[in-house]
Protein backbone atom coordinates (compact mmCIF):
# COMPACT_ATOMS: atom_id res chain seq x y z
CA UNK A 1 0.00 0.00 0.00
CA UNK A 2 2.76 2.46 1.03
CA UNK A 3 4.41 1.88 -2.87
CA UNK A 4 1.20 2.48 -4.27
CA UNK A 5 0.79 6.27 -1.95
CA UNK A 6 3.81 7.03 -3.19
CA UNK A 7 3.46 5.61 -6.60
CA UNK A 8 0.24 8.33 -6.74
CA UNK A 9 1.85 10.79 -5.21
CA UNK A 10 4.12 10.67 -8.05
CA UNK A 11 1.91 10.27 -10.36
CA UNK A 12 0.02 13.67 -8.74
CA UNK A 13 2.77 16.14 -9.59
CA UNK A 14 3.70 14.78 -12.75
CA UNK A 15 2.66 16.72 -16.01
CA UNK A 16 3.30 14.10 -18.84
CA UNK A 17 -0.29 13.73 -20.62
CA UNK A 18 0.35 9.36 -20.30
CA UNK A 19 1.35 9.14 -16.64
CA UNK A 20 -1.83 11.20 -15.81
CA UNK A 21 -4.01 9.78 -18.30
CA UNK A 22 -4.03 6.43 -18.00
CA UNK A 23 -3.93 4.28 -14.36
CA UNK A 24 -1.13 2.09 -13.18
CA UNK A 25 -2.91 -1.46 -14.66
CA UNK A 26 -2.71 -0.06 -18.07
CA UNK A 27 0.84 1.37 -18.00
CA UNK A 28 1.84 -1.94 -16.87
CA UNK A 29 -0.44 -3.73 -19.67
CA UNK A 30 1.98 -1.52 -21.91
CA UNK A 31 5.01 -2.72 -20.41
CA UNK A 32 4.14 -6.39 -20.75
CA UNK A 33 5.00 -5.20 -24.70
CA UNK A 34 8.65 -4.47 -24.03
CA UNK A 35 11.52 -6.66 -24.16
CA UNK A 36 14.63 -5.96 -20.84
CA UNK A 37 16.40 -3.41 -22.36
CA UNK A 38 13.77 -1.37 -23.11
CA UNK A 39 12.57 -2.13 -19.79
CA UNK A 40 15.99 -1.05 -18.22
CA UNK A 41 15.77 1.94 -20.06
CA UNK A 42 12.01 2.97 -19.02
CA UNK A 43 13.77 2.55 -14.94
CA UNK A 44 15.62 5.38 -15.82
CA UNK A 45 13.30 7.57 -17.06
CA UNK A 46 11.69 9.06 -13.80
CA UNK A 47 10.60 7.82 -10.43
CA UNK A 48 7.43 6.58 -10.92
CA UNK A 49 8.55 4.76 -14.17
CA UNK A 50 12.20 3.05 -12.06
CA UNK A 51 8.72 1.77 -9.72
CA UNK A 52 6.77 0.79 -12.69
CA UNK A 53 9.54 -1.23 -14.76
CA UNK A 54 10.96 -2.94 -11.64
CA UNK A 55 7.15 -4.43 -10.86
CA UNK A 56 7.71 -8.30 -10.64
CA UNK A 57 4.72 -8.32 -13.12
CA UNK A 58 7.42 -7.13 -15.94
CA UNK A 59 10.06 -9.84 -14.91
CA UNK A 60 8.26 -13.27 -15.34
CA UNK A 61 8.79 -14.34 -18.70
CA UNK A 62 12.10 -13.40 -20.04
CA UNK A 63 13.74 -14.45 -23.72
CA UNK A 64 17.29 -13.30 -24.35
CA UNK A 65 17.67 -15.05 -27.49
CA UNK A 66 16.53 -11.55 -29.23
CA UNK A 67 19.17 -9.62 -27.08
CA UNK A 68 21.07 -9.59 -30.54
CA UNK A 69 24.64 -9.88 -28.73
CA UNK A 70 26.21 -13.33 -26.84
CA UNK A 71 24.89 -12.98 -23.41
CA UNK A 72 27.82 -12.95 -20.66
CA UNK A 73 27.22 -14.26 -17.20
CA UNK A 74 26.66 -11.17 -15.41
CA UNK A 75 23.85 -10.56 -17.29
CA UNK A 76 22.30 -13.59 -16.20
CA UNK A 77 23.35 -12.70 -12.77
CA UNK A 78 21.80 -9.23 -12.69
CA UNK A 79 18.51 -10.88 -14.35
CA UNK A 80 18.39 -13.57 -11.79
CA UNK A 81 18.79 -10.56 -9.13
CA UNK A 82 16.43 -8.95 -10.71
CA UNK A 83 13.69 -11.20 -11.28
CA UNK A 84 14.20 -13.06 -8.28
CA UNK A 85 11.07 -15.09 -6.92
CA UNK A 86 8.82 -13.95 -10.13
CA UNK A 87 10.39 -15.46 -12.74
CA UNK A 88 8.65 -17.94 -14.59
CA UNK A 89 9.75 -18.70 -18.20
CA UNK A 90 13.22 -18.37 -19.36
CA UNK A 91 15.14 -18.70 -22.72
CA UNK A 92 18.51 -18.28 -23.12
CA UNK A 93 18.49 -20.36 -26.38
CA UNK A 94 21.62 -19.90 -28.27
CA UNK A 95 23.66 -18.15 -25.45
CA UNK A 96 26.63 -20.49 -25.71
CA UNK A 97 28.63 -18.65 -23.67
CA UNK A 98 26.48 -19.26 -20.54
CA UNK A 99 28.31 -21.26 -17.91
CA UNK A 100 27.41 -23.43 -14.41
CA UNK A 101 28.68 -20.42 -12.23
CA UNK A 102 25.48 -18.01 -13.71
CA UNK A 103 22.94 -21.09 -13.81
CA UNK A 104 23.37 -22.03 -10.60
CA UNK A 105 22.99 -18.37 -9.25
CA UNK A 106 20.21 -18.16 -11.45
CA UNK A 107 18.60 -21.25 -9.81
CA UNK A 108 19.52 -19.71 -6.17
CA UNK A 109 17.43 -16.61 -6.63
CA UNK A 110 14.44 -17.50 -8.61
CA UNK A 111 13.42 -20.58 -7.56
CA UNK A 112 9.91 -20.61 -9.17
CA UNK A 113 11.02 -20.93 -12.64
CA UNK A 114 9.00 -23.35 -14.63
CA UNK A 115 9.43 -23.58 -17.96
CA UNK A 116 13.71 -22.88 -19.05
CA UNK A 117 14.89 -23.28 -22.50
CA UNK A 118 18.78 -23.82 -22.36
CA UNK A 119 19.00 -24.84 -26.21
CA UNK A 120 22.47 -24.91 -27.37
CA UNK A 121 24.34 -23.54 -24.16
CA UNK A 122 27.39 -26.16 -24.82
CA UNK A 123 29.23 -25.12 -21.99
CA UNK A 124 26.80 -26.07 -19.26
CA UNK A 125 27.44 -29.74 -17.72
CA UNK A 126 25.73 -31.99 -14.80
CA UNK A 127 26.07 -29.13 -12.02
CA UNK A 128 23.65 -26.91 -13.70
CA UNK A 129 21.55 -29.66 -13.58
CA UNK A 130 22.56 -30.60 -9.66
CA UNK A 131 21.52 -26.53 -8.58
CA UNK A 132 18.00 -27.04 -10.53
CA UNK A 133 17.86 -29.79 -8.73
CA UNK A 134 18.22 -28.36 -5.44
CA UNK A 135 16.76 -25.46 -5.82
CA UNK A 136 14.15 -25.45 -8.64
CA UNK A 137 11.22 -27.92 -7.30
CA UNK A 138 8.70 -26.32 -9.35
CA UNK A 139 10.64 -26.72 -12.83
CA UNK A 140 8.43 -28.18 -15.44
CA UNK A 141 9.52 -27.59 -19.08
CA UNK A 142 13.35 -27.86 -19.63
CA UNK A 143 15.12 -27.70 -22.68
CA UNK A 144 18.92 -28.96 -23.04
CA UNK A 145 18.77 -29.23 -26.57
CA UNK A 146 22.84 -29.74 -26.96
CA UNK A 147 23.87 -29.71 -23.76
CA UNK A 148 26.24 -32.38 -25.21
CA UNK A 149 28.45 -32.35 -21.71
CA UNK A 150 24.61 -33.29 -19.85
CA UNK A 151 24.90 -36.95 -18.25
CA UNK A 152 23.31 -39.28 -16.92
CA UNK A 153 24.06 -37.50 -13.80
CA UNK A 154 21.82 -34.54 -14.95
CA UNK A 155 18.83 -36.79 -15.13
CA UNK A 156 19.58 -38.43 -12.04
CA UNK A 157 19.18 -35.02 -9.88
CA UNK A 158 16.59 -33.80 -12.03
CA UNK A 159 14.28 -37.33 -11.09
CA UNK A 160 15.57 -36.17 -7.62
CA UNK A 161 14.56 -32.81 -7.51
CA UNK A 162 12.00 -32.01 -9.53
CA UNK A 163 9.65 -34.00 -9.84
CA UNK A 164 7.16 -31.84 -11.69
CA UNK A 165 8.70 -32.02 -14.78
CA UNK A 166 6.28 -32.46 -17.35
CA UNK A 167 8.30 -31.71 -20.73
CA UNK A 168 12.13 -32.46 -21.37
CA UNK A 169 14.06 -32.36 -24.19
CA UNK A 170 17.88 -34.16 -23.87
CA UNK A 171 18.84 -33.71 -28.14
CA UNK A 172 22.00 -34.43 -29.14
CA UNK A 173 22.85 -34.82 -25.39
CA UNK A 174 24.67 -38.01 -27.29
CA UNK A 175 26.13 -38.83 -23.21
CA UNK A 176 22.86 -39.67 -22.12
CA UNK A 177 22.20 -43.95 -21.68
CA UNK A 178 19.22 -45.84 -21.04
CA UNK A 179 20.25 -45.54 -17.30
CA UNK A 180 19.73 -41.71 -17.20
CA UNK A 181 15.97 -42.43 -18.48
CA UNK A 182 15.13 -45.07 -16.50
CA UNK A 183 16.22 -42.96 -13.88
CA UNK A 184 13.96 -39.91 -14.94
CA UNK A 185 11.22 -41.98 -15.91
CA UNK A 186 11.13 -43.40 -12.00
CA UNK A 187 11.58 -40.13 -10.62
CA UNK A 188 9.21 -37.85 -12.92
CA UNK A 189 6.02 -39.67 -13.54
CA UNK A 190 4.21 -36.95 -14.85
CA UNK A 191 6.62 -36.66 -17.84
CA UNK A 192 4.33 -35.94 -20.93
CA UNK A 193 6.66 -34.84 -23.61
CA UNK A 194 10.45 -37.09 -23.94
CA UNK A 195 12.16 -36.08 -26.85
CA UNK A 196 15.90 -37.57 -27.29
CA UNK A 197 16.80 -36.70 -30.94
CA UNK A 198 20.50 -38.43 -31.30
CA UNK A 199 20.86 -39.55 -28.58
CA UNK A 200 22.33 -43.10 -29.93
CA UNK A 201 23.04 -44.85 -26.27
CA UNK A 202 18.71 -44.55 -25.88
CA UNK A 203 17.85 -48.19 -26.38
CA UNK A 204 14.37 -50.56 -25.76
CA UNK A 205 14.64 -50.39 -22.43
CA UNK A 206 14.30 -46.65 -21.65
CA UNK A 207 11.64 -46.82 -24.05
CA UNK A 208 9.90 -49.64 -21.58
CA UNK A 209 10.94 -47.53 -18.79
CA UNK A 210 8.95 -44.41 -19.93
CA UNK A 211 6.40 -46.90 -20.68
CA UNK A 212 5.99 -48.29 -17.35
CA UNK A 213 6.21 -45.30 -15.35
CA UNK A 214 5.13 -42.31 -17.17
CA UNK A 215 1.56 -42.96 -17.91
CA UNK A 216 0.66 -39.21 -18.86
CA UNK A 217 3.30 -39.26 -21.69
CA UNK A 218 1.82 -37.86 -25.14
CA UNK A 219 5.19 -36.82 -27.48
CA UNK A 220 7.86 -39.21 -27.36
CA UNK A 221 10.62 -38.17 -30.14
CA UNK A 222 13.74 -40.79 -30.78
CA UNK A 223 15.10 -39.38 -33.90
CA UNK A 224 18.17 -40.65 -34.59
CA UNK A 225 17.90 -43.96 -32.40
CA UNK A 226 18.56 -47.25 -33.28
CA UNK A 227 16.21 -49.08 -35.38
CA UNK A 228 15.70 -51.91 -32.68
CA UNK A 229 14.39 -49.40 -30.19
CA UNK A 230 12.02 -47.91 -32.76
CA UNK A 231 10.57 -51.45 -33.55
CA UNK A 232 10.33 -52.13 -29.48
CA UNK A 233 8.27 -48.63 -29.13
CA UNK A 234 6.19 -50.46 -32.10
CA UNK A 235 6.11 -53.93 -29.87
CA UNK A 236 5.18 -51.94 -26.85
CA UNK A 237 1.79 -50.21 -28.17
CA UNK A 238 0.98 -53.94 -29.89
CA UNK A 239 1.55 -55.68 -26.54
CA UNK A 240 -0.95 -53.11 -24.62
CA UNK A 241 -3.25 -54.65 -27.22
CA UNK A 242 -4.17 -51.74 -29.60
CA UNK A 243 -6.30 -52.07 -32.00
CA UNK A 244 -4.54 -50.64 -34.87
CA UNK A 245 -7.41 -50.17 -37.82
CA UNK A 246 -5.39 -49.97 -40.88
CA UNK A 247 -2.94 -50.94 -42.33
CA UNK A 248 -1.30 -53.71 -40.39
CA UNK A 249 1.21 -53.95 -37.74
CA UNK A 250 4.67 -54.12 -39.86
CA UNK A 251 7.14 -56.90 -39.41
CA UNK A 252 10.87 -57.64 -38.33
CA UNK A 253 11.77 -57.81 -41.94
CA UNK A 254 9.51 -54.52 -42.72
CA UNK A 255 11.31 -52.26 -40.40
CA UNK A 256 14.70 -52.71 -41.94
CA UNK A 257 13.62 -51.55 -45.14
CA UNK A 258 14.30 -47.72 -45.30
CA UNK A 259 11.04 -47.89 -48.05
CA UNK A 260 8.61 -49.04 -45.56
CA UNK A 261 9.75 -46.61 -42.54
CA UNK A 262 7.42 -44.40 -43.45
CA UNK A 263 4.69 -46.18 -43.34
CA UNK A 264 5.23 -47.09 -39.71
CA UNK A 265 4.57 -43.10 -39.06
CA UNK A 266 1.31 -43.62 -40.24
CA UNK A 267 0.52 -47.00 -37.93
CA UNK A 268 1.95 -44.70 -35.02
CA UNK A 269 -0.13 -42.23 -35.68
CA UNK A 270 -3.52 -44.26 -36.23
CA UNK A 271 -2.40 -46.15 -32.79
CA UNK A 272 -2.15 -42.38 -30.95
CA UNK A 273 -5.69 -42.20 -32.28
CA UNK A 274 -6.46 -45.07 -30.97
CA UNK A 275 -4.65 -44.68 -27.78
CA UNK A 276 -6.15 -41.79 -26.96
CA UNK A 277 -9.67 -43.26 -27.65
CA UNK A 278 -8.73 -45.79 -25.20
CA UNK A 279 -7.30 -44.07 -22.51
CA UNK A 280 -9.84 -45.15 -20.28
CA UNK A 281 -7.49 -48.52 -20.54
CA UNK A 282 -5.13 -46.47 -18.50
CA UNK A 283 -2.60 -46.71 -21.61
CA UNK A 284 -1.71 -43.32 -23.19
CA UNK A 285 1.86 -43.80 -23.37
CA UNK A 286 3.73 -43.13 -26.89
CA UNK A 287 0.95 -40.73 -28.46
CA UNK A 288 2.98 -39.63 -31.21
CA UNK A 289 6.38 -40.41 -32.59
CA UNK A 290 6.97 -37.95 -35.21
CA UNK A 291 8.02 -38.96 -38.73
CA UNK A 292 11.49 -38.03 -38.97
CA UNK A 293 12.13 -40.01 -35.80
CA UNK A 294 11.13 -43.26 -38.16
CA UNK A 295 12.60 -42.05 -41.46
CA UNK A 296 15.53 -41.32 -40.08
CA UNK A 297 16.30 -44.61 -38.66
CA UNK B 1 -11.36 5.51 -12.93
CA UNK B 2 -14.77 4.57 -11.38
CA UNK B 3 -14.66 2.30 -8.25
CA UNK B 4 -16.28 -1.07 -8.31
CA UNK B 5 -18.92 0.20 -6.35
CA UNK B 6 -20.45 3.26 -8.55
CA UNK B 7 -19.52 1.23 -11.43
CA UNK B 8 -21.22 -1.73 -10.52
CA UNK B 9 -24.36 1.10 -9.73
CA UNK B 10 -23.53 2.21 -13.37
CA UNK B 11 -24.44 -1.02 -14.92
CA UNK B 12 -27.12 -1.94 -12.94
CA UNK B 13 -28.89 0.96 -14.38
CA UNK B 14 -27.81 0.62 -17.85
CA UNK B 15 -28.75 -2.98 -17.83
CA UNK B 16 -32.27 -2.04 -17.24
CA UNK B 17 -32.05 0.76 -19.88
CA UNK B 18 -30.24 -2.26 -22.05
CA UNK B 19 -33.22 -4.50 -21.99
CA UNK B 20 -35.41 -1.99 -22.74
CA UNK B 21 -33.35 -1.42 -25.87
CA UNK B 22 -32.82 -4.46 -26.29
CA UNK B 23 -36.26 -5.63 -26.14
CA UNK B 24 -37.25 -2.78 -28.65
CA UNK B 25 -35.26 -3.80 -31.39
CA UNK B 26 -35.84 -7.20 -31.04
CA UNK B 27 -39.82 -6.33 -31.51
CA UNK B 28 -38.75 -4.18 -34.53
CA UNK B 29 -36.93 -5.82 -36.23
CA UNK B 30 -33.48 -3.26 -35.88
CA UNK B 31 -30.49 -4.66 -35.70
CA UNK B 32 -29.37 -1.31 -33.98
CA UNK B 33 -29.06 0.21 -30.90
CA UNK B 34 -28.13 3.82 -29.61
CA UNK B 35 -24.83 4.54 -27.63
CA UNK B 36 -24.81 7.95 -25.99
CA UNK B 37 -21.39 9.64 -25.38
CA UNK B 38 -20.48 11.58 -22.44
CA UNK B 39 -21.27 14.96 -24.04
CA UNK B 40 -24.76 13.87 -25.07
CA UNK B 41 -24.20 12.64 -28.82
CA UNK B 42 -26.08 9.49 -30.05
CA UNK B 43 -24.38 7.48 -32.58
CA UNK B 44 -26.67 4.56 -33.51
CA UNK B 45 -24.76 1.03 -34.46
CA UNK B 46 -25.57 -2.42 -35.65
CA UNK B 47 -25.79 -4.63 -33.06
CA UNK B 48 -23.55 -6.91 -33.50
CA UNK B 49 -20.67 -3.96 -33.78
CA UNK B 50 -21.70 -2.51 -30.47
CA UNK B 51 -21.33 -6.80 -29.44
CA UNK B 52 -17.67 -6.38 -29.85
CA UNK B 53 -17.32 -4.53 -26.41
CA UNK B 54 -17.80 -7.08 -24.14
CA UNK B 55 -19.13 -4.21 -21.42
CA UNK B 56 -22.30 -3.95 -23.75
CA UNK B 57 -22.66 -7.85 -25.21
CA UNK B 58 -22.79 -9.15 -21.35
CA UNK B 59 -25.18 -5.91 -20.69
CA UNK B 60 -27.25 -7.39 -23.56
CA UNK B 61 -27.04 -10.92 -22.78
CA UNK B 62 -28.02 -10.75 -18.90
CA UNK B 63 -31.21 -8.54 -19.30
CA UNK B 64 -34.54 -9.62 -19.98
CA UNK B 65 -36.14 -7.27 -22.50
CA UNK B 66 -39.70 -6.35 -21.89
CA UNK B 67 -40.01 -2.53 -22.57
CA UNK B 68 -40.74 -0.78 -25.80
CA UNK B 69 -39.87 2.94 -24.06
CA UNK B 70 -37.16 4.42 -26.16
CA UNK B 71 -34.19 4.10 -24.66
CA UNK B 72 -30.03 4.94 -25.14
CA UNK B 73 -26.77 3.05 -23.72
CA UNK B 74 -25.26 6.11 -21.56
CA UNK B 75 -21.36 5.58 -21.81
CA UNK B 76 -20.24 8.22 -19.65
CA UNK B 77 -16.79 7.48 -19.49
CA UNK B 78 -16.71 8.62 -23.54
CA UNK B 79 -16.34 11.18 -24.96
CA UNK B 80 -17.93 11.51 -28.57
CA UNK B 81 -14.84 12.38 -30.80
CA UNK B 82 -13.49 9.23 -28.96
CA UNK B 83 -16.57 6.95 -29.46
CA UNK B 84 -16.73 7.61 -33.24
CA UNK B 85 -13.21 6.56 -33.27
CA UNK B 86 -14.53 3.32 -31.46
CA UNK B 87 -17.25 2.72 -33.67
CA UNK B 88 -15.21 3.39 -36.51
CA UNK B 89 -12.69 0.78 -35.31
CA UNK B 90 -15.27 -2.07 -34.20
CA UNK B 91 -16.97 -1.43 -37.88
CA UNK B 92 -13.85 -2.11 -39.71
CA UNK B 93 -12.62 -5.43 -37.19
CA UNK B 94 -16.71 -6.70 -37.00
CA UNK B 95 -15.57 -9.80 -38.79
CA UNK B 96 -12.46 -10.37 -37.24
CA UNK B 97 -12.06 -13.68 -35.71
CA UNK B 98 -12.57 -13.22 -31.91
CA UNK B 99 -8.99 -12.54 -30.39
CA UNK B 100 -7.28 -14.91 -28.59
CA UNK B 101 -7.03 -15.19 -24.65
CA UNK B 102 -4.09 -13.72 -22.87
CA UNK B 103 -1.57 -16.60 -23.00
CA UNK B 104 0.76 -16.07 -20.37
CA UNK B 105 3.46 -18.55 -22.16
CA UNK B 106 3.13 -16.97 -25.39
CA UNK B 107 5.62 -14.66 -27.04
CA UNK B 108 4.29 -10.79 -26.78
CA UNK B 109 5.01 -9.13 -30.08
CA UNK B 110 4.77 -5.27 -31.25
CA UNK B 111 5.86 -6.27 -34.47
CA UNK B 112 2.13 -7.19 -35.89
CA UNK B 113 -0.13 -4.07 -36.23
CA UNK B 114 -2.08 -4.31 -39.29
CA UNK B 115 -1.40 -1.12 -41.69
CA UNK B 116 -4.94 0.01 -41.34
CA UNK B 117 -4.53 0.21 -37.66
CA UNK B 118 -1.43 1.97 -37.78
CA UNK B 119 -3.03 4.48 -39.57
CA UNK B 120 -5.97 4.52 -37.47
CA UNK B 121 -3.55 5.17 -34.97
CA UNK B 122 -1.97 7.75 -36.25
CA UNK B 123 -3.69 10.39 -33.85
CA UNK B 124 -2.52 12.43 -30.93
CA UNK B 125 -0.74 11.09 -27.66
CA UNK B 126 -3.88 12.10 -25.99
CA UNK B 127 -6.51 10.54 -28.13
CA UNK B 128 -4.40 7.23 -28.03
CA UNK B 129 -4.53 7.19 -24.20
CA UNK B 130 -8.56 8.02 -24.29
CA UNK B 131 -8.78 5.61 -26.72
CA UNK B 132 -6.66 2.99 -24.48
CA UNK B 133 -8.76 4.08 -21.59
CA UNK B 134 -12.04 3.43 -23.82
CA UNK B 135 -11.03 0.29 -24.74
CA UNK B 136 -10.75 -0.84 -21.22
CA UNK B 137 -13.69 0.24 -20.47
CA UNK B 138 -15.57 -0.67 -23.49
CA UNK B 139 -13.57 -4.07 -22.79
CA UNK B 140 -12.99 -4.26 -26.12
CA UNK B 141 -9.70 -6.36 -26.17
CA UNK B 142 -8.35 -6.29 -29.72
CA UNK B 143 -8.33 -2.51 -29.37
CA UNK B 144 -6.97 -2.58 -26.21
CA UNK B 145 -3.90 -4.69 -27.40
CA UNK B 146 -3.51 -2.28 -30.59
CA UNK B 147 -3.39 0.93 -28.70
CA UNK B 148 -0.93 -0.53 -25.97
CA UNK B 149 1.68 -1.80 -28.34
CA UNK B 150 1.44 1.22 -30.56
CA UNK B 151 2.60 3.11 -26.99
CA UNK B 152 5.11 -0.11 -26.71
CA UNK B 153 6.81 0.84 -30.22
CA UNK B 154 7.25 4.64 -29.13
CA UNK B 155 9.20 3.21 -25.98
CA UNK B 156 11.38 0.77 -27.36
CA UNK B 157 14.84 1.69 -29.11
CA UNK B 158 14.43 4.75 -27.15
CA UNK B 159 17.19 5.99 -24.34
CA UNK B 160 15.89 7.15 -21.13
CA UNK B 161 16.14 10.78 -22.54
CA UNK B 162 14.65 10.26 -25.71
CA UNK B 163 11.76 8.73 -23.70
CA UNK B 164 11.66 12.09 -21.71
CA UNK B 165 11.10 13.86 -24.50
CA UNK B 166 8.87 11.78 -26.04
CA UNK B 167 6.20 11.70 -23.45
CA UNK B 168 7.65 15.07 -22.01
CA UNK B 169 7.80 13.28 -18.76
CA UNK B 170 10.08 15.46 -16.36
CA UNK B 171 13.00 13.86 -14.99
CA UNK B 172 12.60 13.66 -11.25
CA UNK B 173 16.23 12.09 -10.11
CA UNK B 174 18.66 14.10 -8.37
CA UNK B 175 21.63 14.17 -9.89
CA UNK B 176 22.97 10.79 -7.71
CA UNK B 177 20.18 9.25 -8.34
CA UNK B 178 20.27 8.95 -11.90
CA UNK B 179 23.53 7.81 -11.34
CA UNK B 180 22.80 5.35 -9.15
CA UNK B 181 19.73 3.80 -11.38
CA UNK B 182 22.18 4.26 -14.67
CA UNK B 183 24.26 1.92 -12.66
CA UNK B 184 21.91 -0.29 -12.06
CA UNK B 185 20.23 -0.86 -15.37
CA UNK B 186 23.58 -0.32 -17.10
CA UNK B 187 23.85 -4.49 -17.62
CA UNK B 188 21.73 -4.52 -20.57
CA UNK B 189 23.59 -1.94 -22.66
CA UNK B 190 25.96 -2.76 -24.96
CA UNK B 191 29.39 -2.26 -23.91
Amino acid sequence: MKCLFQLNKVFAEDEAPINKKLPKELLLRIFSYLDVVSLCRCAQVSKAWNILALDGSNWQRIDLFDFQRDVEGPIIENISRRCGGFLRQLSLRGCQSIADGSMKTLAQLCPNVEDLNLNGCKKLTDSTCNAFSRYCSKLQKLNLDGCAAITDNSLKALSDGCQNLTHINISWCSNITENGVEALSRGCPRLRSFISKGCKQITSRAVICLARFCHQLEVVNLQGCNADTIEHLEQLVKTRRLKRKQPPVPTKSMLSSGAILGAIYTHVCATYQVGVETANDGFNAFGCVTAASVRNV
Amino acid sequence: MPTLGTYKLQVQEKLLQVARLVNKCFKTQMPNIKLQSSDGETFEVDVEIAKCSVTIKTMLEDLGMDDEEEEVVPLPNVNSAILRKVIQWATYHKDDPPPPEDDENKEKRTDDISSWDADFLKVDQGTLFELILAANYLDIKGLLDVTCKTVANMIKGKAPEEIRKTFNIKNDFTASEEEQVRKENEWCEEK
